[in-house]
């Protein structure tokens, strides 16, 4: 489906998780935002990735909000469930909230005084497209900007967590968040998003790369190995030294890109769902954020 | 220029109720055992009231066995051919999706003594999007909406937005809630649950009681062809920075959702046939809600009723459950009246139907509010 979503800016945040947690509260400590009392992972995950992204700091009052992640507040979840399983207890109350899985959207417009329709949209390690999608077609529809952001945390403890996800004891694990300004904001745009598809022809995707004249194309960690094979594309393939593996880890990838890309580059960033076979591709323009600084 | 008009082409339900969205019988006083039987709760050591579609909530193919009924009967009504059907977008809303089946395999991990066991073993939401996507054919990949009490609304107002730019021809929306420990232990928890129904807008209430609900929509871009009886144009969908857990009590911003939504939708106050309530009959969503639709209707409060009471909350699948037995019923001909509202609350300048009333033909406003601030109007035309 083509697209056309300009991105205005982009940031975020990301840490390699390893056997333990990293904390966070000395970083959210040189953010602009306060976290609020008690709150998730998720929602200071969330907080950091915001720190870092510009023009996010007095956005319109109806700003439209889309939080898009693979796992939402997968700790409250979990501690919810040992308190009810193993304790014989109901949850504590601030606990079971957090796991609702809007609240830590509910905390980004605290923090940034907005208003609009606010959800959020997952679709595993597809959920950056899905929010993608969604944006776009709010854009249409609303005068104010959209915020997308991505964040997925990892759940105490790390190596319990690798366990749950299928992957081996020493598998690189990350957890970050990453926030793209999408809508009119009067500046140019620093990147826009023309197209996003999914098929389950994989064979195919070689082929809408030359269609729609990518320059450069990037797999993300979870493209399967299938994808990966293919070695006829045109464009140059992008490797990115990976922060670790997370459902959204493919924002991360696309604020990669968008530091470092030259204008009239364009993007073909390729990548699929856990469970079903289907490649998704996102194309993207750049307009020189990198250069611009 | 009018707004745009995605006509409802498919409805399919099951609930408290029963499976089809005709649950809801007409002419006033009904036969229906309003009062939900209780649940036990082995974990935690509680009995509570709770809405159930049948009993067998430990069958582990529960949930594709009811959506597999409730999509293949909205899809059947839609007359929607097999290529008509791949190319239909895809939006659920649910506030726990499959929860259940992970909090089972960690229940059996418990039982079996095993050596650091899994909470949560299966995360995500997209499981059930999948199964929906393989089982019924639909190419397009699923849209998983969360935004508490409004998700399944908030579903329908996306896919309305793609409808009406040309980026799909039709969409199913649905939404789900079923039985999990987390959702019943948590509400426990918030001390929110009532004792034996729920009486919205009446002094004498004590809280909500939640409810188990899949039903699905299937809207269209095509104004051509038969004329469907009922027709989305929309609405609008704010956040409430009041709390994490209600609406601000002065109403402020429910007034501000339900004139955005008319405003959105270029509906005349005085077109407003009546107003699906939330009505969750906690103190605080009916204190927010009757403020606020007073405030919207300074002039002249439409009828309001609320569908829970016969269904319980339904959470993430209320926007598309309450949708299907309102809906069916206004084309039945007649408003739902409120089961359990005896009294009017002095302090509320709000008054629910207490009889059923004749649906004409019009504008209807469906009221979704939830935790997370999220607060919802959908605007529904009764042809």
């Amino acid at each position: 489906m083509e697209l056309n979503l300009p991105i205005f800016s982009c940031g975020g945040y990301s840490h390699q998780v390893m056997t333990h947690l990293p904390a966070l509260s000395d970083h959210l400590r040189r953010t602009p935002f306060k976290p609020p009392r008690r709150s998730d992972r998720l929602t200071q995950l969330a907080l950091l990735g915001l720190g870092q992204t510009r023009g996010v700091t007095n956005l319109p009052p109806d700003t439209a909000l889309i939080l898009a992640s693979g796992a939402s507040n997968l700790e409250s979840t979990i501690s919810n469930c040992e308190q009810i399983f193993v304790d014989g207890t109901t949850p504590n109350p601030i606990g079971f909230i957090n796991s609702v899985n809007n609240s830590t959207a509910y905390h980004i417009n605290q923090a940034l005084t907005i208003r609009g329709l606010t959800i959020t949209v997952s679709r595993d390690h597809c959920s950056l497209e899905a929010g993608l999608q969604l944006a776009d077609s709010l854009l249409q529809a609303q005068h104010a900007p959209i915020l997308l952001g991505t964040a997925d945390e990892v759940p105490n403890d790390p190596l319990l967590h690798r366990r749950r996800t299928g992957l081996a004891a020493d598998h690189l694990l990350g957890e970050g968040s990453f926030w793209f300004l999408c809508g009119q904001d009067g500046n140019e745009p620093v990147a826009r998003v023309i197209y996003n598809g999914s098929t389950s022809e994989t064979d195919g995707i070689g082929g809408l790369l030359s269609d729609l004249d990518v320059t450069h194309y990037l797999l993300t960690d979870q493209a399967s190995g299938h994808i990966r094979q293919e070695q006829t594309w045109t464009g140059t393939r992008i490797e990115c030294a990976t922060p670790g593996l997370y459902p959204t880890q493919n924002a991360y990838y696309l604020h990669r890109w968008l530091e470092t890309a030259e204008k009239g580059e364009r993007l073909g960033l390729i990548n699929n769902t856990f469970e079903r076979n289907r490649a998704s591709l996102t194309v993207i323009d750049s307009y020189g954020a990198g250069r611009r600084g | 220029m009018s707004p745009a008009r995605s006509p409802i082409i498919g409805l399919s339900c099951a609930s408290y109720l029963g499976t089809e969205p005709s649950g809801i019988p007409g002419g006033g006083a009904s036969n229906l055992n309003l009062s939900p039987p209780c649940i036990q709760l082995e974990s935690i050591g509680l009995s509570m009231p709770y809405y159930m579609i049948g009993d067998d909530v430990d069958n582990p193919d529960r949930p594709f066995v009811i959506l597999e009924d409730v999509i293949g009967k909205a899809l059947a009504r839609s007359e929607l051919d097999q290529q008509e059907i791949a190319k239909t977008g895809l939006l659920i809303g649910s506030s726990s999706y499959d929860l259940h089946r992970s909090e089972t395999a960690y229940q059996q991990q418990l039982e079996a003594e095993v050596e650091s066991p899994i909470a949560v073993p299966f995360t995500g939401h997209h499981r059930l999007g999948e199964w929906i996507g393989e089982r019924f054919a639909i190419s397009s990949e699923a849209f998983n909406i969360s935004s508490a009490c409004t998700s399944s609304a908030n579903a329908l107002l996306l896919a309305h937005n793609m409808l009406s730019q040309g980026r799909l021809d039709h969409a199913l929306v649905v939404g789900i809630e079923l039985f999990n420990e987390t959702t019943l232990c948590g509400f426990a928890g918030l001390q929110l649950l009532a004792s034996h129904r729920i009486a919205p807008f009446d002094p004498a209430r004590d809280g909500v009681i939640l409810g188990e609900s899949c039903s699905a929509v299937v809207l269209s871009a095509r104004n051509d062809g038969h004329p469907a009886p009922l027709a989305l144009l929309g609405g609008s969908s704010c956040a409430d920075p009041y709390s994490i857990t209600s609406a601000n009590p002065d109403g402020s911003t429910i007034a501000r959702v339900l004139k955005d939504a008319m405003q959105e939708t270029r509906i005349e106050k005085s077109a407003v046939r009546a107003i699906k309530a939330h009505g969750t009959a906690t103190l605080m969503n009916d204190t927010a809600e009757a403020r606020g639709i007073a405030a919207a209707f300074p002039d002249a409060i439409p009828p309001v009723t609320a569908i829970k009471p016969y269904t319980g909350h339904t959470l993430g699948a209320c926007g598309t459950l309450e949708l299907a037995l309102f809906g069916n019923a206004l084309t039945r001909g007649f408003i739902p009246h409120t089961p359990n509202f005896e009294n009017a609350d002095p302090e509320l300048d709000l008054s629910p139907l207490n009889n059923d009333a004749d649906a004409d033909s019009g504008i209807y406003l469906l009221n979704y509010f939830g935790f997370g601030g999220s607060n919802t109007v959908v605007v529904m035309e009764k042809a």
